[in-house]
This record gives structure tokens, C-alpha cells and sequence, in this order.
């Protein structure tokens, strides 16, 4: 499913660099990407997200290399392939539950037909048990049910890949191991490869495999 | 919900904000439909007051501003200062073959004007009664459409003309009228005013009265005395309406103006040329021709009013830009969220295009509500405004 090699990144300006020789994440696995702070994991999500673009190795998603993508068509990837869950939820304020899950089929037309969407947003929402908040508006919930609203978001247009950043940082205990247990367990069920970047031992256990990132790479001051 | 979408989301994000939403609403409309309002305001008010202008060949009054004797006596404006006796006029109209209408405008019933005329005048104007007929008798009065609307009185009810002031201690009580009738709406000032026979207007000014029995006065041995003032009645009615009189000459009693219909244009210029003379106590004056100035008034209080609402939009436009680049920055984190979950760029762009277009487009109709409402109210504000200063 994911296939990197030699890939490597540095900020314009900045001294860090991400260094990744060979990685591999097989079709429907999950893995825990680890490492200190600062290593470099969310660099590498946002990299296989599409949302950075590639400098210099390879990083191929299924059949797709990223490298050489334009921002329109990494956009589409995005859209099409990958589902993300940030470490806040990071829900439209404004917006009911419902419409948190079905934000991205709304944008996709001034006016959209939404009966078959809506089914699916339904029958994720009771999978992750938040049906009962769908129409409740998303300031007005809890962090974790934020956060299963968020997996809920990622998940509607079955991306064969789904990325999360640090899913369970901001949940107490309780919330953080319902939650990662629940992404994982859907991941699973959906058959949708899971990379999680996270500090968390229990999302590190939960996943079928690790890849650890050095200590970062800090390259000489100009 | 089976439909959704960009625009679904734009009106989601408004209703939300619906303060925000509300402010920016009410300023587009007020700042678009000033403009509006004021020009199609301006234009009713000139088309009505021409036509009421016209319909008005001649007008007598006292000399002095010839705005003032054109707005009161079009307008029915309470004037206690300005007139000029009865006889200024007969001695203008003496021997022409013209119809004079008497127009006594001083008093108030509770609020609204009362004027004292004859039924010339409703002649003239085309008022018609809606309900019962036409003032007959001396204490009788008919009452405008809006003036019996609002105070909920009809043919039969009756009416106390307003004190003539709080420190009037001497005459400080109204006098009672009867309503005979509800005039008809005609969408003009009449409807706003109270109609007597000028003969009553002179009651309440004290003019013309009627006393109570003397008999109702002490008694001193076998001799009644009369007392030191004998009670004035304060209204008429059926049982002392034979008791009402007047004191003075009738050539001397006051008008504020007189509405002359000529029988024909030069008969029309003899009556005019009988008050060219500075020294005559009257002028006569041609409605249209008088109101040119008024409304070269108009003109400018329009050109006022246009420059002023350019600016207004110039600093709207600003602030508009500058709530809508705030907001952007208030939204980046649900925009980049957008961006980041794969949302096309010109999907964003249309969300916050839409937003705009909505709000926009909601002050536009704010806009053509207030314009609509002006012209179905505007004129009459505006009327009220000028027959109140």
C-alpha cells in the first residue's frame, strides 16, 4: 500500500530534516508511527497525505507516486484516497454532527443530492457510536465524541487509506483508549490501511506494526 | 435533509452567526435603499403635493412667507399667528364669479389639526363621507380616515378640541364637538385632519358662545344675581344650539387663507390683481407657481442626501471588506481543516462567495422592503414631518 524510500525533507529555512531510507505498509494494516517529539512524525503523515509535497526519494500510495504531484492533484488524492484525523477534531463550529461527517460531500456542489451519503454517515455514526449526537450541534459535545465524529469524517468516502495525527493527545485516559481502540477496530473492519503518528503505548500496542523515526536530523546552521 | 451542498453550508454558517449575520443585513439595506428610499419618497411627495397644488387654482392668506401660507393651507398646519380677516377677502373676490372656500386652521383635536371650512371644500377635494355625512350645524364636525382609525371613533362619537395651551388658565377648557361623519381615505392630509363649518372654528376661538341659565346663579333674598361670569357652554348641542351667538363684526373674524376657484382664468387674475398692492392686508398666491420653490428645496435636500449616502457607501464598502477579511482570519483553521480533508480550492472560494452573495443579496431586499414601504408610508411620514414643523 505505502512504499517510501530515500525520502527526504527539510523546511525552507529551517534546520530539521526527515530522513526515511525504506518503509513499507502493506494493504489493510495498521501502523503506530513513534518517535520523540519533534522527529518528524507528523512531517512524514502530512508527506503521505499529500499535504507537503515531496523534495527528494520516493513515496508511492498504492499505484501512485506523490512525487512530482501538483497541489490540484495531491488535493484529489486527498479527497479520494486518504481520510485524516488531526490531533484536535477540529469539527466545522457551526455545523450539526451530521454535517461534520458529510462536510466534504457538501463541498463537492453548490447543491448536492445526499440520500446515499447520509446513509453511510448514519451507519458510521452508529458503528462509532455517536448516531445519537447527529443532530446535536459540535460545540456542544464531548472531546472524545469530537474526536469519533472527526473518524467519522475520515471514513465517509471509504478512502482506502486513513492517517491520524496524534488522535488521542488531547483525551483523557478513558476517552483516548475507547477511541484508539475504535480506529483501529474500524480501520480493520473496513479494510482501510491505518497510520497513526502518536506518543500514546496503547495506540503503539494497538497497531499491527511500529516504525520508529530517529531523533531528528539537525543540519549545520548556514 | 436529502439535499446538501455549498450553498446549504453558507446559509448553515449565517444562521449561526445570526447577529453578525443580522448587522451586516441591515447595513447593506440601509446603505442600498437610502438612495432608494429618498428618491422615490421625494418623487411621491412632489407628484402629491403638485397634485394637491393644482387642484388648489388660488390661495389668499395674510402677507408674509408665501412657503408657509402654501404649507399650511395644503398641508393643514395649526397656525395661531398668521391671518387675516374675513373681509380681506370678500373685498378681493367682490363682484368676480369665483367660489371662495373658507380655511381656518388653528385648533388641534387631540393632536391632528382642526379646520374650519364649508363644504366647498370637500367638494373641492374630492372627500366624500365613508360614514354619515357631511358637518351641518354649528358644533358639528367629520373626521379624517386615519384620525378615526387611530383614536377608534366614529359618526355619533365625539370629540374635545385640544386647551390651547397649558397656560391658558382663562379659556383652557375644550369645547365638545359631535362627529356627523368619517370622511373616506384619500391618501392625503385630509385624512389626518378634523373638519368643522368655520362658524365652530370661531366658537373655539372664543368668538361666538353660549352661556348657561342665569337661573342656575345664587340667589340673594328675592333678587338673583347676575354672577361675575356667566359660564360659557362647552359644547353644542340639540338644547342650546339657539343660544350660541357672536360678538364683533363677521367681516373682522379670522382666517389663516381662502381657496378661490375662478370661473375662469382672467377672473382668476382680477383677484390677484387686487393684492399685488404691498399695502393690502392680504396676497394671493398661484399653489403651483409657489410650490417651484419648495421644491427646488427638495431638490437639494436630495442632492444632500445622495452625497451623503455616497460617502456612507464608501465607508460601508470599507468596513464590509474589512468584517469579511476579519472573518477569514477567524475562519482559518476551519478553511485549512477544509483544504486539508481534500475540499477543492474553488469549493472553499464558493463557500465564502456564497456567504457574500446571500448576505448581499439579503440587503438588496432589505433594501426593496424599505424602498417598497417608503413609498407606501413615506409619503405620509413625510407629510407629517413637514405639518409638524
Amino acid at each position: 500500500m505505502i512504499a517510501i524510500d530515500e525520502l527526504r525533507f527539510a523546511y525552507p529555512g529551517g534546520r530539521f530534516e526527515l530522513a526515511v531510507d525504506e518503509l513499507r505498509v502493506a494493504t489493510g494494516s495498521s501502523l503506530a508511527l513513534c518517535g520523540p517529539s519533534g522527529c518528524g512524525k507528523t512531517t512524514l503523515l502530512h508527506l503521505v497525505a499529500g499535504l507537503l509535497p515531496m523534495q527528494a526519494g520516493s513515496l508511492r500510495v498504492g499505484e501512485r507516486e506523490l512525487r512530482g504531484l501538483s497541489e490540484g492533484r495531491r488535493r484529489t488524492y486527498r479527497r479520494n484516497e486518504v481520510g485524516l484525523v488531526f490531533q484536535n477534531a477540529r469539527l466545522v463550529d457551526y455545523l450539526s454532527v451530521r454535517d461534520n461527517i458529510l462536510v466534504v460531500e457538501h463541498c463537492a456542489g453548490f447543491v448536492r443530492p445526499l440520500a446515499e451519503p447520509l446513509q453511510r454517515c448514519v451507519a458510521l455514526a452508529e458503528r462509532l457510536g455517536i448516531d445519537h449526537l447527529l443532530h446535536q450541534r459540535s460545540d456542544r459535545i464531548s472531546q472524545g465524541e469530537a474526536q469519533r465524529v472527526a473518524i467519522a469524517r475520515a471514513l465517509l468516502l471509504e478512502p482506502p487509506l486513513l492517517l491520524a495525527d496524534e488522535p488521542t493527545a488531547s483525551l483523557d485516559d478513558a476517552s483516548a483508549a475507547a477511541t484508539i481502540d475504535l480506529l483501529v477496530a474500524t480501520a480493520r473492519d473496513l479494510g482501510t490501511t491505518l497510520v497513526v503518528a502518536t506518543h500514546d503505548p496503547r495506540s503503539r500496542d494497538a497497531c499491527d506494526a511500529r516504525f520508529t523515526l530517529p531523533s531528528p536530523l539537525l543540519a549545520p546552521h548556514a | 435533509m436529502k439535499t446538501g451542498g455549498i450553498w446549504y453550508l453558507a446559509v448553515a454558517s449565517l444562521r449561526r452567526h445570526r447577529v453578525r449575520t443580522a448587522i451586516l443585513v441591515a447595513t447593506v439595506g440601509v446603505v442600498a435603499g437610502l438612495p432608494l428610499v429618498t428618491d422615490a419618497t421625494l418623487a411621491a411627495y412632489t407628484s402629491a403635493i403638485t397634485a394637491r397644488a393644482r387642484a388648489t387654482p388660488i390661495l389668499i392668506g395674510p402677507r408674509g412667507g408665501e412657503t408657509d401660507l402654501l404649507l399650511d393651507a395644503l398641508y393643514l398646519r395649526p397656525d395661531g399667528r398668521s391671518f387675516l380677516p374675513v373681509n380681506a377677502v370678500t373685498e378681493a373676490v367682490e363682484g368676480v364669479d369665483a367660489e371662495t372656500i373658507p380655511l381656518h386652521v388653528r385648533h388641534r383635536v387631540a393632536g391632528y389639526p382642526l379646520v374650519g371650512t364649508d363644504l366647498g371644500y370637500f367638494r373641492l377635494r374630492g372627500l366624500r363621507c365613508a360614514e354619515g355625512h357631511m358637518p351641518l350645524r354649528l358644533g358639528d364636525c367629520v373626521v379624517g380616515a386615519e384620525v378615526a382609525a387611530r383614536m377608534g371613533v366614529g359618526a355619533k362619537d365625539s370629540l374635545v378640541s385640544d386647551p390651547e395651551g397649558v397656560l391658558d388658565v382663562v379659556g383652557g377648557f375644550g369645547t365638545r364637538l359631535r362627529i356627523t361623519g368619517v370622511l373616506a381615505a384619500s391618501a392625503t392630509p385630509d385624512d389626518q385632519a378634523v373638519f368643522c363649518d368655520v362658524k365652530t372654528a370661531w366658537v373655539i376661538d372664543g368668538i361666538g358662545h353660549g352661556h348657561e341659565d342665569v337661573d342656575a346663579s345664587p340667589v340673594y333674598g328675592d333678587v338673583p344675581a347676575a354672577p361675575v361670569d356667566l359660564p360659557r357652554m362647552a359644547g353644542v348641542d340639540e338644547a342650546n344650539l339657539g343660544r350660541f351667538h357672536f360678538h364683533g363684526d363677521p367681516s373682522e373674524f379670522p382666517l389663516r387663507a381662502a381657496i378661490v376657484v375662478p370661473a375662469s382664468a382672467s377672473e382668476g387674475l382680477i383677484v390677484r390683481g387686487r393684492l399685488t398692492d404691498p399695502d393690502s392686508m392680504g396676497q394671493a398666491i398661484v399653489p403651483v407657481q409657489a410650490l417651484d420653490q419648495l421644491l427646488d428645496i427638495v431638490m437639494r435636500i436630495q442632492g444632500i442626501v445622495r452625497m451623503l449616502t455616497s460617502v456612507l457607501a464608501v465607508l460601508t464598502t470599507v468596513l464590509l471588506v474589512l468584517i469579511g477579511a476579519l472573518a477569514l482570519r477567524l475562519r482559518r483553521v476551519e478553511l485549512a481543516t477544509l483544504a486539508a480533508i481534500g475540499v477543492r480550492r474553488g469549493a472553499i472560494l464558493g463557500l465564502i462567495v456564497s456567504e457574500w452573495t446571500f448576505l448581499l443579496l439579503a440587503g438588496g431586499a432589505s433594501a426593496l422592503a424599505l424602498t417598497l414601504a417608503s413609498r407606501r408610508w413615506g409619503v405620509q411620514l413625510l407629510e407629517r414631518f413637514i405639518a409638524s414643523t
